[in-house]
């Protein structure tokens, strides 16, 4: 484990670093508090700082309250080490955003201990934080194609729909389904269904940029949205992944199936602002006439094609 | 103004050191070293801050003395630094100047004892 020692006296400052060596620490040693406040804000900084009170520049409780504003995570253990011996001192110190305090000359086997300390503090902070990633992606994203789910993509549109209008860009909105694909569940089972979800997602994924989204919008509905796109470009971008899934049979366990899907395509740009719920609508409208028009293909939405939606949509 | 200069006398203690260096006693050397090459520096630098006038660079290098003579529990010269740098916040330069004298002089008396500790380090 990385640990950052700032002290501004040479002896005291070999001392802490020879002993922390010794015990398996990996020690960076500066000696003032700005250069020790640039490491541990840096990328990879060391977790854990030992910080002498007293030193030119920022000294150590100016280090610790600041990297406390500026870094909450990933948390940054901090121990304070100084002669200041008040009470008022300590109380001043930890206020601070000191995790512990230490008076000089402090003892080595209470040092290794409140070190140890530290570390535990830092993995169990690092085991929530990760639970916490965990539960955050599981919240938004489906649990068969790791696609976002339909909360997130939608949420998204509607975020990528404000700032498109706002910087007069352009987004691309697709929703697409797959052809018939009842036939596949009911044919072949719910699992070779799964199969097929899934490297659909995996192919939609592979034909768009790192930089547009794909999301799980239905049972067998996937919502793209695609950044900074033109409208010129927009049947073709659609008629991409539509080849991406058709063009090939997915191989299952139950050996390859040929799969199609049919997509409504809309240019942000040739409606005026509208919220995602409305063109949500018309997309599927354009859906809905590709389904209409024989599946397999994509439909722009145009303004001149009301979003008319149909009771039951033909799969 | 004169300071009795006994209470200021080092008797240092080599297991007690040595057991706040995690019983290393290459690190205690290295230290001692580190500790004879740096304080004729540091009381140049505080003799010039005095001269000058600059009680805040005083005040800074009486405070690394403090605290590098601490890890050696050398409690007389440890002292002296400790009232040099009160002396030097306070701004009160004639007290500074017995104190710096009284503090010179309790390293000169301390970095013979140290040189003691390294020699008599079994091998």
């Amino acid at each position: 484990m990385k640990v950052l020692i700032a002290d501004d006296e040479l002896i005291s400052r070999r001392k802490l670093q020879a002993l922390l060596t010794s015990w398996g620490y990996d020690v960076v040693s500066v000696e003032d508090g700005n250069t020790a406040l640039e490491l541990l804000k840096a990328p990879n900084a060391p977790r854990v700082g030992l910080l002498d009170w007293v030193m030119p520049g920022k000294n150590g409780v100016d280090v610790c309250s600041t990297i406390r504003r500026d870094r909450p995570e990933p948390y940054t253990y901090m121990l304070l080490l100084t002669a200041k011996d008040a009470k008022e001192n300590i109380v001043e110190g930890l206020e601070s955003g000191a995790d512990d305090y230490l008076i000089k000359p402090w003892d080595p086997d209470e040092l290794r201990a409140r070190l140890r300390t530290g570390q535990r503090i830092l993995q169990l902070e690092d085991r929530l934080v990760e639970a916490r990633e965990t539960m955050r992606f599981k919240a938004t994203h489906d649990h068969l194609t790791f696609l976002l789910n339909r909360g997130a993509i939608v949420d998204l549109l509607e975020r990528e729909l404000v700032r498109t209008f706002r910087e007069r860009g352009c987004t691309i909105v697709m929703l697409s389904d797959l052809d018939h694909f009842k036939n596949v569940n009911d044919t072949y089972g719910h699992l070779v269904g799964d199969e097929v979800l899934q490297e659909t997602a995996r192919r939609l994924l592979a034909s768009v940029r790192s930089y547009d989204f794909v999301g799980r919008y239905g049972g067998e509905e996937f919502l793209m949205v695609l950044n900074n796109c033109d409208t010129s470009q927009a049947i073709h971008r659609a008629e991409e992944l539509r080849k991406a899934v058709a063009n090939s049979p997915i191989q299952t366990s139950r050996g390859p199936l040929s799969a199609t899907m049919s997509i409504g395509v809309l240019s942000s740009r040739d409606w005026n602002r509208r919220n995602a719920a409305e063109i949500l609508c018309e997309v599927d409208a354009a859906l809905y006439r590709a389904k209409a028009s024989g599946r397999n293909r994509s439909e722009l939405a145009t303004p001149d094609a009301l979003c008319n939606l149909p009771k039951v949509r033909q799969k | 103004m004169v300071r009795s200069t006994s209470q200021y006398d080092e008797k240092l203690n080599r297991a007690s050191i040595l057991e706040r260096l995690d019983g290393n006693q290459e690190l205690l050397t290295e230290l001692i070293q580190l500790f004879s090459g740096e304080a004729p520096h540091l009381i140049e630098a505080m003799r010039n801050a005095l001269q000058q006038g600059d009680m805040r660079e005083l005040e800074r290098s009486a405070h690394s003395m403090k605290g590098a003579a601490s890890n050696f529990s050398a409690y007389g010269t440890v002292s002296a630094a400790s009232q040099l740098e009160n002396d030097a916040k306070n701004g009160n330069s004639e007290s500074a100047k017995a104190s710096l004298a009284t503090l010179e002089a309790a390293v000169e008396r301390l970095l013979p004892e140290l040189a003691n500790l390294c020699q008599g380090s079994p091998k």
